[in-house]
């Protein structure tokens, strides 16, 4: 199977003419949990939007290989509550259109079964617990067979236990080297225990360090 | 009893034919379109919009005089075709406007509620500087659904329909758009692109249907029913199921009530469209205390 691959080259992400981050040069690669720290609005968020083309770099290129989808897991207040919507047509809306109904609804059905969410399909979204909707969003992504995942702080909120269960869920489906895992996250406890790779964006500037595995 | 209601029915048939459908075409699809709006987070924009669209008919009126003296139109008072041309662009200088004061903000609601009390203020202005002022208590400020004048039924019907077809079938790119517009741009659609369709499919619908009933003919199916029954379903397609069934029944009902009560047609909506929903809302309480109630999502995890 190919390894999942984000090469960041030159990158200067912002709005405007404002840089907010820059990435001289980074590689990505899939099979494990690459976990992003920095301070409040040390531009995070908009690194990730940008990784997933979500907004123009200001210069440089970020390319993802081989090609293939990407998935954004906004943080929990940002989940649609407007209207009713159960679990299942949540996961089916986020999925491309072209697909037929019934592999739509196979994938929402399969990837809610592998993060142990299955007898939640026909619930409310709204009426879930902020760690329930966490693995409902992972699940999503897992049924749009992403390439690229970027989980923006999704312990915020949550109880020690249902954190550490996400967080080694997060870590186990990172293993796929198909599939690039980033998770945005201010939990500087059990976040290095279990990244494979952890990133720090500081003073506008990316670095990696390596840590062992948790 | 059975002959008043007999000769009632018989009445409203005769008489309110042409209001009976264009309210039941209204109730179809509104509180549809209504749905939509709310999945947007955007009520305002529902309160707005046929307040402009009101806003442009009147301005249609104010100006009638003038385009008969400059020769492009005939007759003795505006047309269909002159009043919808006046909520089109009510609607679309509206909208732009409120674009133009909210420039690279996502928050409009200031802008908007800004654009409702100017729009009213000005609909009552260009009616009272115009030569149709008994136009304006009937059609302004309650509505003119019991009296939809010969052909506006079938304009109504035909705008709902229409309507109700694209709802459904663009209903998947429209809900994920505004509820998870991020998830929609990584599907490669365009965030602006689906808005402006949103924003054709709710300016087109008010501009065909307010000059045939009125700004507060169309308020209360947009925006009562969408609000009032968003706890009582789980599924979004029974939520619009349900919102459907709402303005349809309001709609009938609105016509005992506007009737029986002498009520104008405009405040009788909103009085039907609240006691339906409600009614809706207490039979489900109801029925939910007798049904077992399915395990909690923490008990069922």
């Amino acid at each position: 199977m190919n390894v999942a691959r984000l090469e960041v080259r030159e990158l200067q992400a912002g709005y405007g003419r404002e840089v907010i981050a820059s990435v001289p040069q980074a590689t990505l690669e899939g099979g494990r949990l690459h976990v992003l720290f920095g301070a409040n609005g040390s531009g995070k968020t908009t690194l990730a939007r940008t990784f997933l083309g979500l907004l123009a770099p200001i210069r440089g290129s970020v390319e993802l290989t081989p090609k293939g989808g990407r998935s954004y897991v906004p943080q929990l207040q940002a989940l649609p509550i407007a209207i009713p919507i159960t679990v299942a047509e949540w996961i089916e809306l986020g999925l491309p259109d072209g697909w037929p109904r019934e592999k739509r609804g196979g994938a929402a059905s399969h990837a809610l079964q592998q993060v142990g969410m299955e007898s939640l399909a026909h619930h409310s979204l709204e009426r879930l617990s902020g760690g329930q909707r966490q693995r409902v969003t992972v699940a999503r992504a897992l049924a749009q067979e992403a390439r690229l995942w970027i989980l923006d702080e999704p312990t915020s909120g949550m109880d020690r236990r249902s954190a550490l269960s996400l967080w080694q869920l997060l870590s186990d489906l990172a293993r796929d080297p198909a599939r690039i895992v980033i998770v945005i996250t201010h939990d500087h406890f059990d976040g290095p225990k279990h990244a494979g790779q952890t990133w720090v964006l500081e003073d506008g500037a990316l670095s990696t360090r390596a840590v062992s595995h948790g | 009893m059975v002959d008043w209601l007999r000769d009632a029915t018989e009445q409203i048939w005769s008489f309110y034919r042409e209001g009976l459908f264009a309210a039941l075409g209204l109730g179809l699809v509104a509180p549809l379109l209504g749905g939509l709006i709310f999945a947007q987070r955007s009520p305002l924009l529902g309160l707005v919009v046929p307040e402009l669209a009101g806003m442009g008919v009147s301005l249609s009126y104010l100006c009638f005089p003038l385009l008969v003296t400059l020769g492009w139109i005939q007759g003795s008072e505006p047309g269909e075709f002159v009043q919808t041309f006046g909520a089109g662009l009510g609607v679309l200088v509206g909208l732009v406007a409120a674009a133009a004061l909210a420039p690279r903000s996502r928050d409009v609601a200031t802008p908007l509620a800004l654009l409702l009390v100017v729009a009213g203020a000005l609909s009552e202005v260009f009616l009272l500087e115009s030569t149709f002022h008994e136009f304006s208590e009937e059609w302004l400020h309650h509505g003119r659904l019991l009296t939809v004048r010969s052909g506006g039924a079938t304009r109504v019907l035909l705008a709902s329909l229409i309507l109700g077809f694209a709802l459904v079938w663009l209903r998947r790119p429209l809900l994920r758009n505004a509820l998870d517009p991020d998830q929609a741009r990584l599907l490669g659609q365009s965030r602006r692109a689906w808005l402006l369709v949103s924003y054709c499919l709710l300016g087109a619908f008010v501009s065909a249907t307010v000059p045939v009933v009125g700004p507060d003919a169309v308020l209360p199916l947009l925006l009562i029913p969408p609000y009032l029954l968003r706890g009582l379903t789980r599924t979004t397609a029974v939520y619009a199921l349900m919102n459907t069934l709402a303005g349809v029944a309001s709609a009938a009902l609105t016509f005992y009530v506007a009737l029986a009560r002498d009520w104008p047609s405009g405040p009788a909506l909103a009085f039907s469209v609240i006691l339906v929903c409600l009614t809706m809302r207490g039979t489900a309480a109801v029925g939910s205390r007798f049904r077992p109630s399915p395990p909690s999502p923490k008990l069922a995890a």
